[in-house]
């Protein structure tokens, strides 16, 4: 086990350095020159100042030799400065990232404890007419186009009937507020952006709980704790679920990625500040530093969440595997 | 079961009493207003785009302004004078200015943001060009500045209405490009910086030991907005003051007696037009033939333009020069909308249908073309639209291509396109030098259709010397009957600004340069308190 | 729903989805369907793809159809008698009546024709775009599950590196340096959803490796690559291409939402996206819906017809490994 885990971590370092490597190559290929100050434009391009951005940044250097030494910096965390406000890059993701995590952790919590249930009660009622009306619904709601959700919501619940409201992240002055007030607050701006970030991954999770936990309740163990005169309901719901949650956290594993992987779309109507709009905007004006501090930061997550599930899974499989002792 | 019952009601009473919050007025008139996006940073020297512009001509001064009908007027300084054609300009500073941490102010700071500009390290794109051609500065005492060029120019005074004044000793040990009064800037201006979170919002309040006119607003707060229709929302819910309209926000308010209520709607005309380039450099076998140009500009239908997509928030373009500016020939009518007379004049350049598909041909080349255009610019886009559908019917195939803004610009720049459509923030002097001359075809300069005509070289390089007005205005007068004669820019027109106030928001005269662009423009903007 | 008759909604809605993306032009077009002069011609049978090479004839494309045609003696048109890209300002904006079914948008061109076409071009993008991704996937994923396990190692961390690489950067770089098309824009939405499939397609590789009859089959001295292609690939294919179902759903949904900030299919090709970036904030509730709906129909259908097809396979396939 730790042999395995250990060279997974090797692996998944080299991982990491080559998600960087491609993506470095990539954007150093695409054409078009950093530029700080694109509204603005009078004259055409000024040379001289074009070469001293290039300097400043080392832009000017030999693309091998870049590389280098942003992977060294950022070995030891400095992921350098954006070339668009020339401050740390690590501040300006840090200041994002909170909004960006609240957002999806409500948007996970939302799915899970309601994906769970629907997932469950169509599990029960299987092929019923409760099953395949859900089952519709579900997918009529991943089909919703998220903007578009978003767009109408924005007009008729926080326009039309004022009962949210409109955009950002907090009412004006709610610094000054108490936490709870603040808190309160953050949750009421939240809530239009985190339901059109999760109503369409209801679909995917509802029926993904409730594959499993037909699965489960199929496997040997459920069928013998049955056979053993455990009726029907709570005890044996219990049991399926018991099995159930482990596939369910090897899918949480797989998760870890879209915690800070923000919705352009979502963002932009909402003027929600999360990293997602960071990188739209960093693409748009070739922040090299910040774009790959953004990609650093998902990649590492993306690996991660591998690891996690594959182990989750291999700790998950030979119990699994294992018939239950039928006495 | 119960105790679910009470949770819940008391976060539904929380939610609501603080829905009610955020539109009761609370504690100082603020006036709430709008970025289109975050700044980069709130120095305008390093930074340049309109945001922050807005914020720090607010927190700092200019040494002078414009005021709304586009006139110099004094700011910093008090007075000047501009000899030899401008190659000598003395500043006389007004006495007893403070910044906002208390240091006085002085000509040494003007030296200061000079030095700062012409530094190439300082990235100062939109800027450095304006002062390029200063040669040398001398600080004479603490309220008085000399500034030299070698070179005439007729604008040495106005660019000084850019440029707000930075505090040398607010930037000394620090990296200029880093220093964090980059985000909390200290200024001379009516309003003082108080805070800035990121993403959210930003904070000023009036100074009151300000040394001009007294702003009437006592607190500022912007909020980063992005989204046009998010913020026609946040106008029509009460949450924001102003902001610019679109056509069909006008259009959508007047409709509605309820929504008119709460809104006052005012139409300003701004210096800004939408063209589209003909590429003259040869690489394409269209465009270098006068006739073919005019036939492009008559084959659209800008009247229609005008009248229906921008709902008549605009008008007819005749040239890159605004009606609003001095050198504005209002005598020249601009070409009719007329597919007949596109399609005489297309017969008459020899492109013609010769192969019977349908397409106009000449040497078996058929007539067919991409124009490149930048995303997000939708009236634009329909613009381009109609004309697109017109050329079909005229034969000829007209590919759009759209690409986003960067990539867009490098393939301007150089001059890799057969048409190019585009829109230009105006400037208020007329110097035509920079879009006509051709030297300024590749390399740097704008002229991108790379038209060339002799008379038009000279007719530039000699206004740009001269700094009497009527002298100018003659000359310039004489070039843009040329550019109508020639057309080596379709105009397509001038896009007014639709400004949309709420009700408790009085004394606002925009200017053509923008809402905030004038002096002492928002310094006279007032808050009346509402009527419940 | 009656049990034991579940396949006939969505494979019927997917084919009425089909017929409407090929037969775009003849539902909605300027031209006429037939057109009685001297002769009998067909000109909207002209833009039809494939067959309409065989019947389009030279300057049919550039003439006004609106006008009535030489010799012409009577015409039939389609049931929406317009095209999809005719302006006419005078019509701007104008509300659904008997003239514009379903209304008209900035320029006045007929909403109902550009959804019809706007099919056409969603279809397209989910295919192609599903094909690439497929065409990747696949032979990726098979390789990494039969081959061994260098090709394995490599393949695997191939998908890692896709997979955290920033996929909309991708799209718009890979984009803004092609030509506008739509099948090029579907290829590269197509290059960013690869991963996944070859993920399912190994998996699926590994486990059919251990069958009975793969065992079998190189007993009696088949080759790798024949066992592979013969024996293993056609029965994972399966579960592999029900995940494609809700790729290509997906795809359509990308599509739409880049031509939502602007950089989907080229002018004046509409895309539902598109029809929905445009009518933001015209606050006309025609532009708003039922390009909405439309979209919403077409990948509820995919949906559906997706998780029918694979509870009709295997009732255990349901569990979906991401």
């Amino acid at each position: 086990m730790i042999a395995y885990l250990f060279r997974r971590l090797l692996v998944a370092g080299s991982t990491l350095v080559g998600i960087t490597l491609v993506t470095f190559v990539m954007l150093h290929l695409t054409p078009g020159e950093p530029s700080p100050g694109l509204n603005i434009e009078t004259r055409g391009p000024d040379q001289a100042i074009i070469q001293a951005l290039r300097s400043r940044y080392g832009l000017d250097r030999p693309l091998g030799l870049q590389y280098l030494d942003w992977a060294g910096r950022v070995a030891r965390l400095d992921f350098g400065r954006s070339l668009v406000d020339h401050r740390l890059v690590r501040t300006r993701i840090l200041e994002r990232l909170p909004h960006t995590l609240a957002l999806n952790l409500a948007a996970l919590g939302i799915i899970f404890t309601v994906a769970i249930p629907l997932g469950a009660l169509a599990a029960a009622r299987r092929n019923s007419t409760v099953d395949q009306a859900t089952g519709f619904a579900l997918y009529a709601l991943y089909a919703l186009p998220s903007f578009w959700v978003a767009l109408l919501l924005q007009a008729g619940l926080a326009v039309g009937l004022g009962w949210f409201p409109l955009a950002g992240p907090a009412s004006e002055g709610a610094a000054a507020w108490s936490p709870p007030a603040r808190w309160l607050d953050g949750l009421w701006h939240m809530a239009l952006p985190v339901f059109c970030l999760s109503y369409g991954s209801l679909a995917f999770f509802a029926r993904f709980a409730r594959a499993n936990l037909l699965e489960a309740l199929a496997s040997e163990s459920v069928r013998s704790a049955r056979s053993r005169g455990l009726g029907p309901g709570r005890v044996l719901w219990r049991h399926a679920l018991g099995q159930a949650w482990i596939p369910f956290l090897t899918l949480a594993g797989l998760l870890l990625p879209t915690l800070v992987s923000g919705s352009v779309l979502i963002e932009r109507i909402f003027a929600w500040p999360g990293m997602g709009a960071l990188l739209y905007e960093s693409l748009f004006t070739r922040d090299y530093p910040t774009i790959l501090g953004l990609t650093v930061i998902s990649a590492t997550l993306v690996v991660a969440g591998t690891l996690l599930a594959d182990t989750l899974y291999l700790l998950a499989d030979p119990r699994l595997r294992r018939p239950a002792q039928i006495p | 079961m119960k105790r679910l019952a009470a949770i819940a009601v008391t976060c539904v009473a929380a939610l609501t009493g603080l829905a009610g919050c955020g539109t009761r007025e609370r504690g100082t008139p603020t006036l709430r207003a709008y970025l289109s996006g975050e700044p980069a940073s709130l120095n305008a020297v390093t930074q340049g785009d309109f945001n922050t512009e807005i914020i720090a001509k607010l927190v700092g001064d200019t040494l002078v302004d414009f005021d709304a009908r586009l006139n110099i007027v004094p700011r910093l300084a008090d007075r000047w004078e501009a000899e030899d054609d401008g190659r000598r300009v003395v500043f006389h500073l007004h006495p007893g200015v403070r910044w906002h941490d208390g240091v006085p102010f002085t000509a040494d700071d003007v030296a200061f943001t000079l030095e700062k500009v012409l530094d190439p390290a300082s990235l100062a794109a939109g800027k450095r060009p304006y002062f390029e051609t200063v040669t040398a500065w001398q600080v004479l005492d603490d309220n008085t500045i000399e500034i030299s060029r070698d070179e005439a120019y007729a604008r040495a005074v106005e660019v000084w209405a850019m440029l707000p004044i930075l505090a040398r000793h607010v930037y000394a040990g620090e990296d200029f490009l880093e220093a964090p009064a980059n985000r909390s800037p200290v200024g001379t201006g009516p309003y003082r910086f108080v805070d800035w979170q990121a993403g959210s919002s930003l904070e000023l309040v009036a100074n009151p030991d300000y040394f001009g006119p007294r702003p009437a607003i006592p607190r500022i707060v912007f909020r980063p907005l992005p989204d046009p229709a998010t913020r026609v929302a946040a106008l029509l819910a009460g949450d924001l003051d102003f902001t610019s309209l679109r056509p069909v926000d006008r259009e959508r308010i007047q409709a509605n007696p309820d929504l008119a209520r709460r809104v006052r709607i005012t139409q300003v005309e701004r210096l800004y037009v939408w063209y589209i380039a003909w590429n003259q450099d040869g690489s394409n076998p269209f465009f270098t033939d006068a006739r073919i140009r005019r036939a492009m500009t008559q084959a659209l239908d800008r009247e229609g333009f005008v009248r229906d997509v921008l709902q008549g928030a605009g008008e007819v373009a005749t040239s890159l020069v605004h009606p609003a500016m001095w050198s504005f020939r209002d005598d020249i009518e601009p070409w009719p909308f007329d597919r007949r007379a596109a399609a005489g004049l297309l017969d008459a350049a020899g492109w013609q249908d010769h192969d019977g598909d349908g397409l106009r041909d000449r040497d078996g080349t058929p007539f067919q073309f991409t124009l490149l255009m930048p995303v997000g610019n939708e009236e634009l886009i329909r613009a381009m639209t109609l004309l697109q559908e017109s050329l079909r019917t005229l034969g000829i195939e007209m590919e759009i291509r759209k690409l986003e803004y960067n990539l867009y610009r490098a393939d301007r720049d150089a001059g890799q396109f057969a048409a190019m459509a585009g829109g230009w923030v105006l400037d208020t002097d007329p110097d035509c030098y920079d879009f006509w001359h051709s030297s300024q075809a590749r390399g740097g300069g704008i002229n991108y259709a790379s038209y060339k005509d002799a008379e038009v070289d000279t007719l530039c390089a000699q206004a740009r010397r001269l700094v009497d007005r009527d002298k100018r205005a003659a000359i310039y007068g004489r070039v843009q009957e040329i550019l109508h004669r020639d057309q080596p820019n379709t105009f397509l027109a001038y896009r007014d600004t639709l400004l949309g106030l709420s009700r408790r928001l009085e004394g606002v005269e925009p200017s053509p340069r923008s809402v905030w662009g004038s002096y002492p423009g928002p310094l006279s903007w007032r808050l009346i308190p509402e009527t419940p | 729903m009656i049990p034991g008759r579940k396949v006939r909604p969505g494979g019927l809605a997917l084919m009425v989805l089909g017929a409407v993306a090929l037969g775009a032009p003849l539902l909605a077009n300027d031209r006429p369907l037939i057109l009685r002069g001297s002769g009998w011609q067909f000109p909207a049978l002209g833009e039809v793809p494939i067959l309409g090479r065989l019947v389009e004839q030279p300057g049919w494309s550039r003439r006004d159809w609106s006008l009535p045609q030489p010799s012409e003696r009577w015409r039939l048109s389609p049931p929406v008698p317009f095209s999809f890209r005719q302006v006419s300002l005078a019509d701007r904006y104008a509300p659904p009546s008997r003239h514009h079914l379903l209304g008209a948008d900035a320029l006045g061109r007929d909403l109902a024709a550009r959804i019809v076409h706007g099919t056409t071009v969603s279809v397209q993008v989910g295919l192609v775009s599903t094909c690439t991704a497929l065409a990747i996937g696949v032979l990726l994923g098979a390789l990494a599950g039969y081959t061994g396990r260098a090709a394995d190692f490599v393949v695997s961390r191939g998908i890692e590196v896709a997979l955290a690489f920033p996929t909309f950067f991708l799209l718009l770089g890979v984009l803004s340096l092609l030509p506008p098309s739509v099948p090029l824009l579907a290829m590269v939405i197509g290059l960013t959803r690869w991963p996944s499939l070859a993920r399912y397609t190994r998996a699926e590789v590994m486990r059919l490796a251990q069958a009975p009859l793969v065992e079998a089959a190189r007993a009696a001295g088949a080759g790798p690559a024949r066992v592979l292609f013969r024996h293993i690939l056609p029965h994972s294919l399966t579960p592999v291409l029900v995940a494609a179902t809700f790729q290509m759903a997906g795809a359509m949904l990308v599509e739409a939402g880049l031509s939502f900030l602007g950089f989907g299919v080229p002018e004046p090709l509409p895309s539902w996206g598109g029809l929905l970036s445009q009518a933001q904030g015209s606050g006309r509730w025609w532009l708003v819906i039922f390009p909405g709906v439309a979209l919403t129909l077409a990948i509820t259908t995919i949906q559906v017809l997706g998780e029918q097809y694979r509870e009709k396979l295997d009732p255990r396939l349901s569990r979906l490994q991401p």
